[in-house]
């Protein structure tokens, strides 16, 4: 016979390749054992995936002029009563970084009623509201004007008697046309309209209002004090601005202003991520149990059936740690396979979910990625019983099967 | 090799249970010399199996000592001694132990994986041996492609693909007709006469008729006398 010089210890790689041989034989059983983990490592992936993918959702919804709008008004003020902010409001804010432009108002309760030149001997009034602007407001809410001009800060220093009337406003009045110079009047104070605003979006009741330059509000109907400042921020500044716009008001006091400010939309995405994936993982979890009880399961009865193989393979000098070895090895490959198949599935379940709900996959791919290692981790963990019980076997006892 | 004899067992007993012990083997005396070609005959239950399993290294003493080749392998680690399987020993069984969805050739294979020797060269010694054996046509064949015969002698191929020193076989006709038991058999003496140790655990009086020595066990002791060829 051929001699040989042993080493009596079998190589890591031969292990590997009789692990691979176990399974390969009975490769339906094997196939079955991983769903478990198949499932679990899907469903993290999957919840991960619609989670990131939520939350990005969050930020295509929350459109241009909502994210960039700031409102800082007085805290203490009644509906329609005079505030106490002061007159250089706007310069304040304007001068915070982040802050593209700002307008301060203020509504003048007493400039009612409005009214135009009597027709046929009636003086018909208007329902219309009268602010007091600052003459950089129309920038801060993006508003545009249709026809003639907005009043400048040389209206307002010299308090002229000038107006500009919001689009529904000017329809109501029948004003199409500021050519003319035509007039209307506030608690019977003549002002001249000088321009008409096209509809704005972003500040919608402008359309009805008639603005005055806050010089002449001042001087003609006494207004007390500005109530409200308009600003409009870049993009991505708005919560960063809502903090510093109390200070910048009030700095005695930044608590006795209101400042609305969109939510800081980062936060609102990691808020939604966690609360989409928190159940999901808890799922993803179990799923992961289940997977890792599983293989546990179908290795030990596959231990117990193949006793006598594990009898002679001690037989023929394999040691305990050998046994061992090669049977967590079997399990490990299960649970790796397990995950591969699970990251797959469930990267093409982010992505069906969705093309359903026409929304762009966002999916971090280390987390596929992650899906086989974390396999590998649930199949090994599952191999020590089973694989204990093998190593442990008197070979007497299993070579009788 | 030493000219220490292969094994050697002095008054080697061995109990079974705890509460109510029953003595598989007592005070037996063994020594199995290079060449030699031993039957060990006795009724069902009488400790043949048990004093394979010791002479095997499957199993320990409970009183006594073991030498293998001159060392006391009777307190030995688990480790120690399946290195000793493996370069020592090779095993015959009555039940063939083959593993079903594997071919002849891998199962010869499996005999040298423990051995650390490479996939190329198991699979060419398997093969030599295989054909030495008689079934160099029948490499891929699984087991249940195979008759009774050419299963057990699949097995002895895989025993000896190691090179044992001591072929350590129980019952290895038992599940064998006539005509298969006497290849078997033959096989056995040529290996025999190759030089190999060979100790069989038998019933049938064909095989202990062919060995040089019989010991025959009853309760555990020896009651033989040693028949010379």
């Amino acid at each position: 016979m051929t001699q040989h010089a042993p080493t009596a210890r079998p190589r890591v790689a031969d292990l590997a390749a009789e692990a691979v041989a176990g399974l390969a034989s009975r490769p339906a059983r094997a196939v079955l054992t991983a769903l478990g983990t198949v499932l679990g490592v899907a469903t993290l992936v999957t919840s991960v995936g619609m989670a990131q993918t939520a939350g990005n959702q969050i930020l295509t919804h929350i459109d241009e002029a909502v994210a960039t709008r700031v409102t800082a008004q007085d805290a203490a003020v009644a509906p329609g009563g005079p505030g106490h902010l002061p007159w250089d409001s706007a310069d304040r804010v304007t001068r915070l970084p982040g802050v593209v432009a700002a307008g301060a108002t203020a509504e003048i309760p007493g400039a009612q009623p409005i009214t135009t030149i009597a027709i046929g001997g009636q003086t018909p009034t208007y329902p219309a509201t009268v602010y007091a602007v600052t003459p950089r407001m129309i920038g801060a809410v993006q508003g545009q004007i249709r026809t003639g001009r907005m009043f400048d800060a040389r209206h307002d220093h010299l308090a002229e008697p000038v107006a500009v009337l919001g689009d529904r406003a000017a329809g109501l009045l029948r004003i199409d046309d500021v050519s003319g110079s035509p007039r209307v009047f506030l608690a019977g104070q003549a002002v001249t309209v000088i321009g008409i605003l096209d509809p704005i979006a972003r500040q919608d009741d402008l359309g009805d209002a008639i603005l005055v330059p806050v010089g002449y509000a001042r001087q003609v109907f006494r207004l007390p004090a500005l109530d409200t400042v308009l600003i409009r921020t870049r993009r991505g500044a708005a919560p960063m601005v809502g903090r510093q716009v109390g200070l910048a008001l009030d700095p005695n006091d930044p608590t006795a202003i209101d400042v609305a400010a969109p939510p800081d939309p980062i936060a609102t995405r990691a808020a939604v991520r966690g609360d989409v994936s928190g159940l999901l993982l808890l799922l993803a979890g179990m799923s992961l149990v289940i997977g890792a009880l599983g293989i546990a399961n179908v290795t030990l009865v596959g231990v117990l059936e193949r006793r006598s193989e594990i009898g002679l393979r001690n037989a023929l000098g394999a040691s305990r740690l050998s046994l061992a070895t090669q049977f967590v090895a079997e399990s490990g490959l299960i649970g790796t396979l397990g995950g591969l198949l699970g990251g797959a599935a469930g990267v093409l379940a982010v992505v069906v979910l969705c093309a359903i709900r026409r929304w762009v996959p966002v999916l971090d791919l280390a987390y596929p990625l992650a899906g086989p290692v974390l396999g590998a981790i649930i199949g090994l963990a599952a191999g020590i019983y089973p694989a204990w019980k093998a190593a442990s076997m008197s070979p007497i006892d299993a070579l009788k099967g | 090799m030493t000219d220490d004899p292969v094994t050697r067992l002095r008054s080697v007993g061995r109990c079974y249970g705890s509460d109510t012990p029953v003595a598989a083997l007592v005070d037996l005396d063994l020594t199995l010399h290079a060449r030699d070609y031993v039957a060990i005959t006795g009724p069902s239950g009488s400790g043949k199996s048990t004093l394979l399993n010791i002479i095997g290294l499957l199993d320990r003493p409970d009183e006594g000592s073991h030498e293998l080749f001159g060392q006391d392998v009777t307190g030995l680690g688990e480790r120690a001694r399946a290195r000793r399987r493996a370069r020592h020993l090779g095993f015959v069984f009555q039940s063939f132990h083959l593993i079903p969805h594997r071919s002849a050739c891998e199962n010869v294979e499996l005999g040298l994986l423990y051995q650390g020797i490479g996939a190329r060269r198991r699979t060419e010694t398997a093969e030599q041996v295989l054909g030495q054996c008689g079934l160099g046509d029948r490499l891929d064949a699984r087991p249940t492609q195979l008759s009774g015969g050419e299963q057990q002698r699949v097995a002895i191929a895989r025993a000896l693909a190691t090179a044992p020193d001591l072929l350590v076989c129980d019952e290895p006709t038992g599940n064998l007709d006539s005509r298969n038991t006497r290849r078997v058999l033959d096989l056995f003496d040529h290996l025999r006469a190759d030089g190999l140790t060979i100790v069989v655990a038998t019933h049938d009086p064909e095989v202990s008729e062919r060995a040089d020595r019989v010991v025959h066990i009853e309760d555990g002791r020896d009651r033989s006398r040693a028949v010379a060829r």
